[in-house]
């Protein structure tokens, strides 16, 4: 008998109903993989071929062949960049997250001086500098030339903050009544009740920033001097932008040569695929926050 | 001097957006554009010229730009720098890059050996081509120059002399004249070049010198000879080999476009529309303003409409351009004389039958087509104000990278270190090892250059044929007579009043406007600020000294 | 204790309620309630917590902001800002272009379009993919989803014209069929619609995310109930499910209002020659071309100070109008 995943208050749903959904979900589906199919195609394919089809391979290449990757991590200059990119990944969020987790906590309830700082918050989103002041400040600070100069200047987002902070605003009065009549203090209700319960959107905004950290390049580009600490976003650039074939002079015949197509859709490829590793890793937080030992009730 | 690379050549489109401010950044472009050729005598002495006594070309360069050509990688190979240019200091420069990044200096052994070579460190700080406007404003916002930044688009600073004399040395006193001989591989470069490296009369860049002149695209034989076409005389019978060309069903069309109309620079030089401006003894008019624009205008028009050009690439990049020309969708495409051995190279291995060649622009029937002067250099080095000790070591890094071809120097930073970076092949010349490849992208080929020289082993045939229409190129070439003048209007709004020109004018090739649209908006460009500019032009063409 | 709620949307949050206690305090302890000290006392731990949050911004913010004084300059990065000659409100000169108009006109175009049919896009999404039973189907199809997300702008068109362009796949299917050979990344009618389509293409599917989430967080306890109460799937929907996430959707919509006219940049001009600048020109390009490529800074300051303002003001508005229908907005009452 096979268990139903379905809660017993849900209906069945009727047979048409089931099949416009699951025609729905198809049609979005390949919507979207169709190009990701493209690109890895692309990627894989050798240099006459994509010229035959036109620039894009439709399916699958007749003669697959890895080539562009071997072009791209040729010099190892890429999986330095990775390296590099992995490592400010990872602290970066660190720091985020605790950051903003604080700053989100602390306004999620009427303070001394909180509207204040909230309205200072929100002012940040629709007034920028632009890029020399933020630029001269971080010379000021010592920073340039630095990793610190590419996690420190975003330490905390607005955006992710008021998310944060919408969330903990939602969370039932009466868990934290219970929690404060017992005599927990502000910080004890953090770590005991709010985060626990807050697990689904704690993972989407690390993963928001950790995607940021991942995909950032633009303070690389300006606070960054020595080659060696660039990131991957930023080494990757090159190689899409830049118009140029890559490779050649020394392949041996009958090697198959990169396009600069197939080198541009192995770009993607190579930045998409730790992303695609690491979030199944947090899908698993993002389930219903679950309380330690019941209040309710 | 009005450097714009802002110009036909774009490849791809970089940008990066930041906040309110933000400030997305330039198109890049794989070769730079600069106009020359002074209207009045400059009152400064340019550098003398002192030929390279090396390694005797198969085919000679001349004077006016054509650039030598070798056959085979010479065997002979001179010494040019006896001491290396420094004794243990450091140099730092801010340059550009197109290619891949290389590896950072401790594993990168060209790297080192050019270090070695020059005594001292070389601290680059590199830059994708795309985003160099941001990075340079900011750097010089903030008062980072380092000793050697490339000049990559004046356009950006807007009051040239006045950042020139504010922030970098003026190299008059020190390579003007017979001075220059101090730097042998600088007194190489030919005086053409170094005109354009004066602004106000004075030598402030350290150039990168290139062929003269972009030329007017390229040509694919193997498509004209398919359809029994001979090379068209005249426009006219430009216009028929075009849609004799586009043949849809099999997927091929005569022309490839790409953003911004680029194929309308080979229509603009087969009807001899000048170089930026005219100058009819004092008075200028402006390219667009003549009626050999509005001819090629209405040429443009009627090829679009006739269906020759390659559907929807008047919005595709350089790299979809490039691309659909090697493909074959078309068989005519605008891109720079520089582009030319790339092309031989890709497209004979994807079909050996493949036959690029460099477009020499044919006239109208009773007219002339010319090409323009707008490749003399790719862009130069300015050099941080210094004391004289350290503008003169300076200098001597720069005479370090500008060994001509046919030196050990200029085989060190083209090929790297033997048996590491380059092997040699049977006929002795030497070919990249894959560790090559990826660490000779170190740009220093943009710091300062030898001019150029044509050299391919793989296809001398290339060498001959090149040779053969820059030749042509050349000698059809006219210059921009406001080349090293100064008009601070155009400085401040000069792009911003072209930019709504191009659009209408893009528009009306597209179909989308008719011809009155331009010439309304090239009165509205004369009212906006084109005439103030023409006045300033002028001004400075009659011999007053430039405004500012 | 056991209490049923109908509407969860409704329920008392934290803020609220707390909000109201202190009202009730401040009855109790006469005028202003407890001193200030006091106050300062009691919220020291949340305090103390948003204190780093605070410098953050106001170093790398605030202090940046001063910046923002070339607004009245004529800024030359080698100048500087201490001697870069002062023009008053001559950079404001810029929004007496007819050009800058058909900027705003072609802006708010665009800005309706992504308003109407990208802000809901996620939102459906979302519902589709919650009503998903299967874990494991679940899960893939979350994943599927999220993916354009991380394609940049430049891949995305160039693959946008393999597929759609002028020799790309789609006329060439049209032409094998006997169909006119349509171009849709050179028309200029069809460029809003495009740019949308290939916004929704690109970020539908990663904005679901928060969605999910604020859909996760809905007690099922509601929906056992109201199905006890006989509501079929779509009742539940609209008592239950929707109110869950009306919350997080206004957020979202409030802060989308406050960046209303920035419609996208790269992704525009990365086709404005395909379409022609009458069709494509934005605000954020106009100020490229006509500021930021001549190195002009000031301008481009002025529009972007301009732009925050409107921003502003239709953030305060909305959150003002949330008020009006019962809703938290950003600000607590």
């Amino acid at each position: 008998m096979k268990t139903s995943q379905r809660p017993p208050w849900m209906e069945a749903p009727s047979k048409a109903g089931l099949a416009i959904k699951g025609v729905v979900i198809a049609v979005v589906c390949l919507l979207v993989l169709y190009p990701f199919v493209n690109i890895v195609a692309t990627s894989l394919a050798g240099e006459s071929e994509i010229t035959r089809r036109g620039g894009i391979i439709p399916l699958f290449p007749s003669e697959p062949t890895l080539a562009a990757y071997k072009t791209i991590f040729a010099g190892g200059v890429v999986s330095h960049a990775l390296l590099v990119s992995a490592g400010i990944t990872v602290i970066g969020t660190a720091l985020n997250l605790v950051v903003t987790i604080a700053l989100a906590y602390g306004l999620s309830r009427p303070i001394v001086g909180g509207r204040f700082v909230l309205t200072a918050v929100l002012f940040t989103m629709l007034f920028g500098a632009g890029i020399i002041p933020n630029f001269l400040l971080v010379k000021a600070l010592g920073l340039y030339d630095s990793y610190a100069s590419l996690i420190v200047p975003g330490l905390v987002s607005a955006f992710n903050f008021l998310v944060l902070r919408n969330f903990f605003q939602n969370i039932p009065a009466e868990l934290l009544d219970s929690a404060r009549i017992d005599g927990a203090g502000d910080l004890a209700i953090l770590l005991r009740i709010v985060l626990p319960l807050s697990k689904a959107v704690l993972a989407v905004v690390a993963l928001f920033y950790a995607v940021g950290h991942w995909n950032a390049f633009f303070n690389a580009l300006l606070y960054l001097s020595d080659t060696g600490k660039w990131p991957l976003p930023l080494v990757l650039r090159l190689y899409v932008l830049q118009g140029q074939p890559v490779g050649g002079a020394s392949e041996s015949p009958g090697e198959a040569v990169a396009s600069i197509q197939a080198v541009q859709m192995a770009v993607v490829v190579v930045a998409l695929v730790p992303i695609l590793c690491v979030y199944p890793f947090l899908q698993r937080y993002f389930t219903k926050g679950v309380l330690t030992g019941a209040i309710k009730g | 001097m009005t450097t714009s690379r802002r110009s036909f050549l774009r490849s791809a489109v970089g940008v990066a957006v930041m906040s309110a401010t933000g400030v997305p950044t330039l198109v890049a472009c794989s070769n730079g554009s600069t106009a020359s050729g002074p209207a009045r005598a400059s009152s400064v002495t340019l550098p003398t010229y002192v030929a390279f006594d090396g390694p005797k070309p198969d085919l000679a360069g001349t004077a006016d730009g054509v650039p030598p050509g070798y056959l085979t990688y010479p065997k002979d190979l001179v010494t040019t720098v006896k001491t290396p240019p420094l004794s243990g200091g450091k140099v730092s420069v801010m340059t550009d890059i197109f290619d891949p990044l290389p590896p950072a200096k401790d594993k990168n052994a060209a790297w080192q050996a050019v270090e070695q070579k020059l005594g001292g460190t070389l601290d680059l700080t590199i830059v994708p081509d795309s985003d160099w406007a941001t990075k340079f404003q900011t750097v010089l916002a903030a008062n980072e120059l380092p000793d050697l930044v490339l000049l990559s688009d004046s356009s950006l600073v807007n009051n040239l002399p006045a950042f020139l004399s504010a922030k970098c040395t003026d190299l008059t006193p020190y390579l003007s004249g017979d001075k220059v001989k101090d730097y042998p591989n600088l007194a190489n470069i030919p005086q053409v070049i170094w005109q354009a490296c004066v602004v106000q009369d004075k030598i402030y860049g350290l150039p990168i010198p290139r062929s003269i002149t972009g030329g007017a695209g390229f040509y694919n034989k193997r498509l004209f000879d398919a359809a029994g076409i001979e090379y068209p005389a005249t426009a006219e019978d430009f216009l028929a080999a075009c849609k004799e060309l586009t043949r849809p069903q099999q997927g091929q069309w005569a022309i490839v476009n790409s953003k911004g109309n680029t194929f309308f620079t080979m229509i603009q030089q087969m009807f001899g529309v000048p170089n930026g401006w005219k100058d009819d003894g004092g008075k200028l008019t402006r390219s667009f303003e003549t009626p050999e624009y509005k001819a090629a205008l209405e040429f443009a028009v009627q090829l679009v409409k006739a269906g020759v050009t390659v559907p929807g690439s008047d919005g595709i990049d350089g790299t979809a351009r490039k691309n659909a020309f090697r493909a074959g969708k078309g068989a005519l495409v605008y891109d720079g004389f520089p582009a030319y051995s790339g092309y031989v190279k890709d497209m004979s291995r994807l079909d050996p039958e493949n036959d690029p060649r460099a477009f020499v622009p044919m006239a109208p029937k009773g007219g002339k087509a010319n090409t323009w002067s707008d490749n003399i250099l790719f862009a130069y080095t300015l050099m941080k104000k210094a004391d004289e000790p350290r503008v003169k070591e300076l200098l001597a890094v720069a005479n370090f990278f500008a060994a001509p071809f046919g030196s050990t120097e200029n085989l060190l930073l083209t090929y790297g270190v033997e048996g590491v970076d380059f092997t040699r092949d049977a006929k002795g010349n030497p070919t990249l090892t894959s560790k090559g490849e990826a660490e000779l992208t170190v740009p220093w080929k943009y710091i300062t250059a030898p001019p150029q020289a044509l050299y391919n082993a793989q296809f001398p045939t290339y060498v001959e044929r090149a040779h053969e229409d820059l030749t042509k190129l050349i000698g059809m070439v006219v210059k921009d007579p406001t080349a090293s003048l100064i008009s601070p209007t155009n400085d401040k709004s000069g792009g911003d009043i072209g930019q709504a020109l191009t659009d209408v004018r893009n528009d009306v090739i597209a179909g989308r406007k008719p011809i009155s649209a331009f010439e309304a908006a090239v009165q509205k460009w004369a009212k906006d600020g084109g005439d103030k500019i023409r006045g300033e032009f002028e001004s400075a063409l009659s011999g007053g000294a430039s405004p500012r | 204790m056991h209490r049923v709620r109908r509407s969860p949307g409704r329920a008392t949050s934290w803020s609220a309620r707390r909000a109201a206690s202190r009202a009730a305090h401040r009855g109790q302890h006469g005028r202003g309630g407890p001193g200030l000290g006091a106050r300062l006392w009691r919220d020291r731990v949340m305090l103390l917590l948003v204190l780093p949050g605070l410098l953050f911004f106001v170093v790398f913010h605030y202090v940046p902001l001063l910046g923002n004084v070339i607004v009245f300059q004529d800024y030359q990065p080698y100048l500087g800002f201490k001697e870069s000659p002062w023009v008053g409100f001559g950079n404001f000169a810029v929004f007496a272009e007819p050009d800058f108009y058909r900027a705003l006109l072609n802006t708010l175009k665009f800005a309706v379009l992504q308003l109407v049919l990208f802000f809901p896009a996620p939102i459906g999404l979302a519902l589709l993919l919650n009503s998903i039973v299967s874990p494991k189907i679940k899960r893939f199809v979350q994943s599927v989803v999220y993916l354009p997300h991380f394609i940049g702008w430049v891949i995305l068109i160039s693959i946008s014209q393999q597929l759609i362009g002028g020799t790309g796949l789609l006329p060439q299917l049209l032409g094998e069929l006997g169909l006119p050979r349509v171009d849709l990344m050179t028309s200029s009618g069809f460029f809003p619609w495009l740019v949308t389509l290939q916004l929704i293409w690109k970020d539908a599917g990663w904005g679901t995310i928060i969605y999910l989430a604020a859909l996760l967080n809905i007690d099922t306890e509601h929906y056992e109930a109201a199905a006890i109460d006989g509501a079929d799937r779509w009742r539940r929907l609209w008592h239950v499910t929707l109110p869950g996430i009306v919350p997080v959707t206004l957020l979202l919509l409030i802060l989308n209002l406050g960046s209303i006219l920035s419609v996208g940049f790269e992704q525009i001009l990365l086709q404005r020659d395909a379409v022609g600048a009458d069709a494509a020109e934005v605000l954020d390009t106009y100020v490229y071309f006509h500021g930021v490529l001549d190195g002009q800074w000031g301008p481009a300051a002025a529009v972007g100070l301009v732009k925050g303002a409107i921003g502003l003001v239709l953030i305060l508005g909305a959150n003002k109008l949330a008020h009006r229908f019962g809703h938290e907005g950003i600000y607590s009452r």
